[in-house]
């Protein structure tokens, strides 16, 4: 197991540091998830105990109060360049979950994030996404253009032989995402979490009977049925289920193409 | 280790539908999935196909194809990830993304329908991208009555395709996805084969011996707390402290003192390692380093079968020859052997240029380059080639004596 999860590390590194070797200006995207959470610690060990790029939070407001404690007590401890982006103009429109998910996630998390990458000029995202959470996410690459409205031109994407990608920087304000782990499971996430003693939300541990599989907003996630209290019990309980890891958030709920429909807009 | 399989084969002769029946045998499909793919086929008063289970994509689902490279896990005696991909010819960009690490093929044909043009397209691109094993899946045996001699007769004519294209250990296995005789489980309706069962077959084939000598590339240098590192990843072979490493490019020579990982160190790297070194200038990007006295090389020339994906490649054209970390722009001298790559078929030579869709043997000038032939150091000997940034093909180093 060791020799497995050290494969998908150095696959993930090896994606990161060509992230720093080609791009003059890139992001890493981190929800306080346990995806994301791993991401930043594999960043961390691909520069040596520094993350040289800057961490954006996309804030919609609804985040679980657990979420934003756990964001300040580790961007302190990693010395992290915490960048908080909200969308301000929908949220003082008044947008917000009562409008429908789709429309919500786009506006608060979409747009707010599109906003930012053209502030802050970045070339590049680097996302926490993985092949097996969905199986519209099943069909990305390491490395994906997006155009500068963010859009997702799937049918159109370059091959990706070997793990590696042409060096064409991204034009007219367009973006870079880059996926460093989409080869990783559900699963291999929690082994490393565990190995690695990567900090994990309490969210995902069970009380009263219930966690969280997957985190998002409060007003569009609910907890799952599970009495997995610790690592070792969410290891042991994702080797034995057939439930699907998204089944909690609502947004997947309303099938697979409104997955499909959000992500060609520039979702993540 | 996960063993990267590629699902290969012409459209339409069940590559999607074998690899869902796959997950649903192996109990991989998720309740809520299989819940959700019940309701669109009762709403949209479709036939339950597995097929479904991959086609997550909703114009796939509406125009019943496969557009893009599906990457799966499950677990037999190993742990396989599969990509299927699409027998469109103009998807072959995905076919590739789907297929290019995979040492195995599942090559998927249909019994009744036997070999056609996608079926020696993606042989053949199996045979370029270094895919070493082969088992073939001949399928929709349920169409053809569960019977011997259609088998029989279906198997003899993919040997001879087959070993075309230097597959010569495949196994051939008769199974019905729709089914599931001979996939997961033994096939009831053909007690005629005694032969494995398709996940039988791909546990039996060995994993390929290593046996390259070591190679460490360089990704790039960092500045640390402790000093200058530089790092990269071992492409082949083993790395050992205090081990002498020579890089030809910049004709630099360093001792390793240590090989660092964050928060520690190691006594010993191995293939894939990503590692870091520390060194008192910066080593070149692209750069790689070997031993003494197992130099890697480094050429300026070289000959490489190159498929073309949807550019020309002229004699005479500029381009960026692609290693595994950054490129070197280099000039096409002479094309040879060119091919269809659609059907494997040869095409008039000599040739000046490769349309969308041919491969030849380019030879080319280029800036000092670390690379090799990929029968020595299968890492270093793949390509990527491209113009401006945009991809035009890609191929593999020969070797020199060609």
């Amino acid at each position: 197991m060791s020799e497995y999860l050290d494969d998908l590390e150095n696959r993930s590194i090896y994606v990161i540091r060509e992230v720093r070797a080609r791009l003059g200006n890139p992001a890493i995207l981190w929800s306080m998830g346990k995806d994301s959470t791993t991401l930043l610690t594999l960043c961390r060990k691909a520069f040596f105990g520094v993350v040289p790029f800057p961490v954006i939070h996309l804030d919609t407001s609804y985040k679980f109060p657990e979420m934003y404690g756990f964001r300040d007590y580790w961007a302190k401890e990693w010395g992290l360049n915490l960048l908080v982006v909200k969308n301000e103009e929908a949220l003082g429109l008044g947008v917000g979950p009562s409008m429908g998910a789709l429309e919500c996630c786009n506006q608060l998390k979409t747009n707010a994030l599109r906003q930012a990458v053209k502030k802050f000029g970045f070339d590049g995202l680097l996302l926490a996404i993985r092949w097996d959470e969905h199986g519209v996410r099943a069909k990305e690459r390491f490395f994906s253009p997006r155009d500068a409205g963010s859009a997702w031109l799937h049918g159109e994407q370059p091959a990706e032989l070997w793990g590696r990608f042409p060096a064409a920087a991204a034009t007219d304000g367009g973006h870079l995402r880059v996926h460093p782990m989409l080869h990783w499971r559900e699963l291999d996430v929690w082994e490393y979490v565990r190995r690695n003693g990567v900090p994990a939300n309490p969210l995902y541990f069970a009380r009263d009977g219930k966690r969280y599989r997957s985190l998002g907003c409060h007003t569009c996630t609910v907890p799952v049925e599970s009495q997995a209290a610790t690592l070792s019990e969410i290891v042991d309980e994702l080797r034995c289920t057939r439930s699907a890891e998204r089944a909690g958030r609502m947004l997947d709920k309303e099938r697979a193409f409104i997955m499909q429909k959000l992500r060609s807009l520039g979702y993540m | 280790m996960i063993v990267p399989v590629a699902v290969v084969g012409h459209v339409d002769h069940g590559k999607s539908t074998l690899i869902g029946r796959i997950l649903y045998d192996s109990n991989l499909i998720p309740e809520d999935r299989v819940l959700e793919l019940q309701t669109f086929v009762s709403e949209s008063r479709r036939l339950f196909e597995f097929a479904y289970f991959l086609d997550a994509l909703r114009e796939e689902i509406e125009q019943e194809r496969t557009i893009d490279t599906v990457r799966v896990l499950f677990q037999s005696q190993r742990t396989y990830r599969i990509a299927d991909v699409p027998g469109h010819r103009e998807f072959v960009g995905n076919m590739l993304t789907g297929a290019s690490d995979a040492r195995i093929a599942i090559l998927v044909l249909s019994c009744p329908d036997g070999i056609q043009d996608q079926t020696l397209q993606h042989l053949y691109l199996c045979q370029m991208l270094g895919v070493s094993h082969l088992v073939v899946a001949l399928n929709k045996m349920d169409l053809a009555a569960f019977d011997e001699a259609a088998f029989e007769a279906s198997s003899t004519t993919a040997k001879e395709t087959l070993a075309r294209f230097g597959f010569l250990d495949a196994t051939i296995v008769p199974v019905a996805a729709t089914t599931g005789e001979n996939i997961a489980r033994p096939g009831l309706a053909m007690p005629w084969y005694s032969g494995p069962t398709l996940l039988q077959a791909l546990d039996s084939i060995p994993t390929d011996p290593p046996g390259a000598p070591l190679r460490f590339g360089i990704q790039d240098n960092y500045r640390i707390s402790g000093g200058l590192v530089a790092v990269g990843r071992v492409e082949s072979g083993e790395l050992r402290q205090h081990q002498r490493l020579f890089f030809p490019l910049s004709s630099t020579t360093v001792e390793v003192e240590e090989i660092l990982v964050f928060g520690s160190s190691k006594s010993c790297a191995e293939e894939g390692d990503c590692i870091g070194i520390p060194v008192a200038e910066p080593l070149v990007r692209g750069e790689v380093g070997g031993p003494a006295d197992a130099q890697p090389s480094v050429r300026t020339s070289g000959k490489a079968q190159l498929f073309v994906l949807d550019q020309t490649l002229s004699v005479g054209d500029s381009f960026d020859l692609g290693g595994p970390f950054g490129q070197w722009q280099a000039t096409v001298e002479t094309i040879e052997f060119p091919v269809d790559a659609t059907n494997g078929r040869p095409l008039p030579a000599p040739s000046t240029s490769l349309s969308p869709h041919q491969a030849g043997l380019v030879g080319f000038r280029c800036q000092p380059a670390c690379l090799e032939p990929f029968s020595s150091v299968r890492s270093l000997g793949r390509v990527v080639i491209s113009k401006r940034g945009a991809m035009v093909g890609f191929g593999i180093i020969q070797p020199d004596a060609l």
